[in-house]
């Protein structure tokens, strides 16, 4: 069996009386782990302590074998890790070459040579080799959250953490990052934080699920969707019954829920599917839910 | 109070207001000395005025229906803070340092709020907060013209005292004023309105040339 | 988007990464728009005062104080503050913030060297139209050598450093103009007193520890110059030292364990020179203010 890289044990964090993280048991090993969960379910928060740049209240952390908590060990794990922040600002006037150059010598690439021939190659990884040299203010939304992916991706670290890191990206870049966090998710432990189910679908083969700082599942993505088999129905009208019931490009009504509507044709299910059935009564508040 | 004037920044303003306004007590408690803290004095207060025009959200407010130009008149009410605040700040100076002439020194008040003002304005169009690059640049060219006083050999650009030859300097920042009205003017057209009343100019050129 | 596997994670020890940082940031530093206005304008002003025959030599140093030290320190600052906006990411680097802010630090060199060109050239302006002897009013070459150096070099490099500080301890908005303006305050009281009643020991005090000091006044009518109290070259001692301690004050910002032991005692250290070397300043070297005349005559000046 191999041992976690990453590795959380009733890890707690409160904001001045809010509890962000309510006893996190996590063990992570190399491979892609999905992180779903809705708006402050404390995803960031996690991330954050895992990026070792907010220390949890309670609980013990551990990175690669190491307690961030003491600051030579932290140094280590900083080392080893790379991090990609939900939102990201950039020093005004630098170019994707010299922000990520700058980053690449935060990260210790001390020969110029190497760091240069870093810096290409993960601006070349994240499709941006062409542009390099322009103005950080001048790209698109979609550019400069691959210029942010592109620091986190120096000296493919062997964990990566990365929130949102599709957020701003066209189909086709999203595809292509897929391929990039795959290959590394070979050998590096990789957690992404996501919004995009489908994302999680084809890239990892983890998901945990995170609501109110608690772990809501963690298992395989085949194990969640299956949990929602038997209970995604399609039917030409909004079942009432249903937990959730949505149109689809088609005109016809997707319902999710225990009851079979009437005239109702049962379909696969995804992992949205099965996530929303998972998130139960909070999901039936969604708006697209119809009345 | 109107949210748009809710929104301004008012740390920033009331900040560098006080700070002003302290500076101009200590003046006054220094007579003799204290002529010297005045344009830095104005320094800090034109810096305060230099933030009236911060928008964090900028990307949304742009888009909204009320004009930028009207945007902009409603935040540089603000302004007349730092002004009112500085305007009683030199009446105490004045009162205890002779060689403050309230007025003269007032009237400068107002100028170099409204080049801070101004500056800012030209910023905004580029930057969503552009205050503290504004206050830098303001605060700093006051500070220099006030020590080094490039222009003495014509015009004493920010005299205190009674004695200097005001009515140049009155010309001098008349010219200011009415530049300052300019740039404000421009920078708050809307950019969409400057496009569209460019297009029959380039129609009129090619008639004439045929 | 390609892919490759590359997993040589650098082993670099502290030193180079400052090294290589440092070289970053000072390239940032010698091409900010601010600096370079900075030094264009020390060098118009230059160009201005040439073959200026006023015998106020021994001010021109304020010069450089203002456009590469109060510009420096601004520059120095918006360096400080540009990485904010990525600091999540650059906080989970391995490099920490004492080692970013020592660099930053060193940055400061760069405005410094920009105060020693500006020495070289200011003493080839007085070999090739040099001043009269009383100019220099009662300093000879070490002590005019001491306040030049003061006022360009370690202007430059203390103001940069100064910029740090204020950028790594004050978080509110203007900080850097405020910061500026109270600077500016400090060193025109000092004169101010110091002008008002030149043989007043507070007056000489404040200026021995105020940074961009003056040493001279000259009577309106070029007639005569006054010099002020102070040893020029402990004051240039009291500055240097101000120097380490600002550096030492912006690294302390993020330090912790040990880094932080050594960088109090070290703060300390700089603190207890500082205050000697003000002392000296102010007891030592000319002890009394004097008037030289155009004829070379030298007179104690009792009252203002």
């Amino acid at each position: 069996m191999t041992t976690s890289t990453v590795s959380l044990s009733g890890v707690r964090k409160r904001f001045r009386g809010t509890v962000a993280l309510d006893g996190i048991d996590l063990h992570l090993r190399p491979g892609v782990t999905g992180l779903l969960g809705p708006n402050g379910a404390g995803k960031t928060t996690l991330l954050r302590i895992l990026a070792t740049v907010l220390p949890a209240d309670d609980g013990d952390v551990r990175m690669l074998g190491r307690d961030p908590h003491d600051p030579r060990q932290r140094t280590d794990v900083r080392r080893r890790l790379g991090y990609l922040p939900q939102e990201l600002g950039f020093p005004r006037g630098m170019s994707a070459f010299a922000f990520v150059d700058y980053m690449a010598v935060l990260k210790e690439w001390d020969d110029p040579g190497r760091r240069h021939a870093e810096v290409r190659r993960v601006l070349d990884q994240v499709g941006l080799g062409d542009i390099a040299t322009k103005r950080i203010r001048t790209l698109s939304g979609g550019q400069r959250r691959r210029v942010a992916l592109a620091q986190a991706l120096l000296g493919s670290p062997e964990v990566l953490v990365l929130d949102e890191p599709t957020t701003g990206l066209d189909p086709e870049q999203r595809a292509s990052l897929r391929h990039v966090l795959a290959e590394l998710g070979r050998t590096s432990t990789l957690l992404v934080s996501t919004h995009q189910t489908e994302d999680v679908a084809a890239l990892c083969d983890r998901v945990v699920v995170l609501d109110e700082g608690r772990v809501h599942y963690d298992g395989p993505v085949t194990d969640l969707v299956a949990t929602a088999a038997g209970h995604v129905w399609l039917s030409a009208a909004p079942d009432a019954a249903a937990q959730v019931s949505a149109r689809t490009g088609s005109g016809r009504y997707r319902n999710l829920g225990a009851g079979v509507p009437p005239d109702g044709e049962e379909v696969a299910p995804t992992l949205e599917d099965a996530y929303l059935l998972l998130r139960g009564a909070s999901a039936a508040t969604r708006p697209e839910v119809a009345a | 109070m109107p949210a748009v004037l809710r929104a301004a920044p008012w740390g920033a303003v009331l900040g560098g207001t006080t700070a002003g306004a302290l500076l101009l007590l200590v003046a006054a408690g220094a007579p003799r000395a204290g002529a010297a803290f005045v344009p830095l004095a104005l320094a800090l207060l034109a810096g305060a005025a230099a933030f009236v025009l911060d928008e964090p959200a900028a990307a949304a407010v742009d888009a909204a229906p009320r004009s930028l130009r009207s945007r902009t008149a409603v935040r540089a009410v603000v302004a007349l803070v730092p002004f009112a605040v500085g305007s009683f700040g030199l009446l105490v100076a004045g009162q205890h340092a002779a060689h403050v002439w309230l007025p003269g020194t007032v009237a400068l008040l107002a100028g170099c709020v409204l080049v801070a003002v101004a500056v800012s304005t030209a910023l905004r169009r580029r930057l969503p907060a552009p205050g503290e690059s504004a206050a830098a640049a303001v605060g700093l060219s006051i500070v220099a013209l006030a020590t080094f006083e490039p222009l003495s050999r014509w015009v004493s650009v920010m005299p205190t005292s009674s004695d200097a030859a005001w009515g140049r300097t009155a010309a001098v920042w008349s010219v200011v004023a009415v530049v300052c009205g300019g740039v404000a003017a421009a920078a708050t057209r809307d950019p969409l309105a400057a496009r569209w009343s460019g297009r029959p100019r380039r129609r009129r050129r090619r008639r004439r040339r045929h | 988007m390609t892919s490759t596997l590359v997993h040589d994670a650098p082993a670099a020890a502290p030193a180079s990464t400052v090294r290589q940082l440092a070289r970053l940031e000072a390239r940032r530093f010698g091409r900010h728009p601010l600096f370079l206005v900075g030094v264009l304008f020390s060098v118009i002003t230059m160009v201005a005062i040439a073959d200026d025959r006023s015998p106020d030599s021994l001010t021109n140093g304020v010069i450089p104080s203002f456009f590469l030290g109060v510009l420096s320190m601004v520059v120095s600052y918006r360096l400080t503050r540009s990485t904010a906006p990525a600091a999540e990411a650059v906080d989970a680097a391995p490099t920490s913030g004492t080692t970013r802010t020592a660099a930053l630090c060193l940055a400061g060199l760069v405005p410094a060297a920009a105060g020693v060109v500006w020495l070289a050239v200011m003493y080839v302006v007085f070999a090739v139209w040099p001043p009269d002897a009383w100019a220099w009013a009662t300093f000879d070459a070490a002590d005019r050598l001491a306040i030049f150096t003061a006022q360009s070099a370690v202007a430059g490099l203390g103001a940069a450093l100064l910029g740090v500080v204020v950028a790594r301890w004050l978080r509110f908005p203007g900080a850097i103009v405020l910061a500026v303006v109270v600077l500016l305050a400090w060193v025109l009281s000092a004169q101010a007193v110091a002008a008002v009643d030149a043989p007043s020991t507070l007056g000489a005090a404040l200026r021995m520890t105020a940074p961009f000091t003056v040493w001279t006044s000259v009577d309106p009518g070029s007639a005569s110059i006054d010099t002020w109290l102070g040893s020029p070259a402990w004051h240039l001692l009291y500055l240097l030292t101000l120097c380490a301690l600002a550096a030492t004050a912006a690294m302390l910002r993020d330090a912790a364990g040990r880094t932080r032991v050594v960088l109090l005692r070290v703060g300390g250290a700089c603190a207890v020179v500082a205050v000697l070397a003000a002392l000296a300043a102010t007891t030592g070297g000319i002890d009394e203010p004097t008037r030289t005349s155009r004829d070379g005559s030298t007179s104690v000046v009792s009252e203002h």
